[in-house]
């Protein structure tokens, strides 16, 4: 049930699409960066620990069946600011939000630590491999 | 009379053997060459690099540092 709910909110982050622009405009992204960097101690508990992953559309991505509402409600709040992010800079540099989304991707897949899921352009999920 | 004709006829004989001789040395060489100069599109390509360049920036501008202190990231 939990792991529903937190799934359906993951959803609508990625469904809703656009219609998170208008929500970017409420913080900078110093405000942003803020939000995400004391988030990043129990965003990295839930990578490491395999719980989410990192998929190719720039997002995190739940990799197991069950997730505490109070996991389910992180990710969607790192999921939500990611977005507000991507906004920001497609705007700034008049680009796709997608687009922005997927080079962030592109970074993360290239620099995951080992152990960490990760999706590839293709879409298909592995754990990044040590010697990479 | 006679011998004057046989001195016409072999003149006539060589010359034609020299005609002969002359035409299967020409040699005709003709080369047709057909040149399309089709524009190249590089402008869109351009475009599209360009904008990955910009977001890599600013993402890079963005997450650095967070990156930095994120030991999930290399």
């Amino acid at each position: 049930m939990k792991m529903k709910r937190s799934l359906t909110l993951l959803s609508l982050v990625v469904a809703l699409g656009g219609g998170f622009s208008a929500t970017a405009q409420e913080f900078s992204l110093r405000e942003l960066q803020e939000r995400m960097r004391q988030r990043i101690p129990q965003i990295n508990e839930l990578k490491e620990g395999g719980v989410v992953g990192e998929n190719n559309q720039g997002y995190l991505e739940v990799r197991v069946e069950r997730i505490s509402e109070q996991r389910g409600k992180l990710v969607v709040e790192e999921n939500l600011d990611r977005r507000r992010v991507y906004t920001l800079i497609g705007r700034q540099q008049n680009a796709p939000v997608e687009l922005v989304g997927r080079r962030r991707a592109r970074q993360i897949y290239e620099s995951a630590a080992p152990g960490v899921w990760v999706q590839n352009p293709d879409g298909e999920w592995l754990r990044k491999p040590a010697e990479e | 009379m006679e011998r004057q004709s046989n001195r016409l006829m072999a003149l006539g004989i060589g010359l034609m053997l020299l005609g002969g001789a002359l035409a299967g040395c020409r040699t005709t060489h003709e080369i047709q060459s057909t040149h399309e100069i089709r524009p190249i599109e590089v402008r869109p390509i351009h475009i599209t690099i360009d904008v990955n360049i910009r977001v890599d920036r600013a993402l890079d501008d963005f997450f650095g540092d967070l990156d930095r202190e994120d030991p999930t990231i290399q």
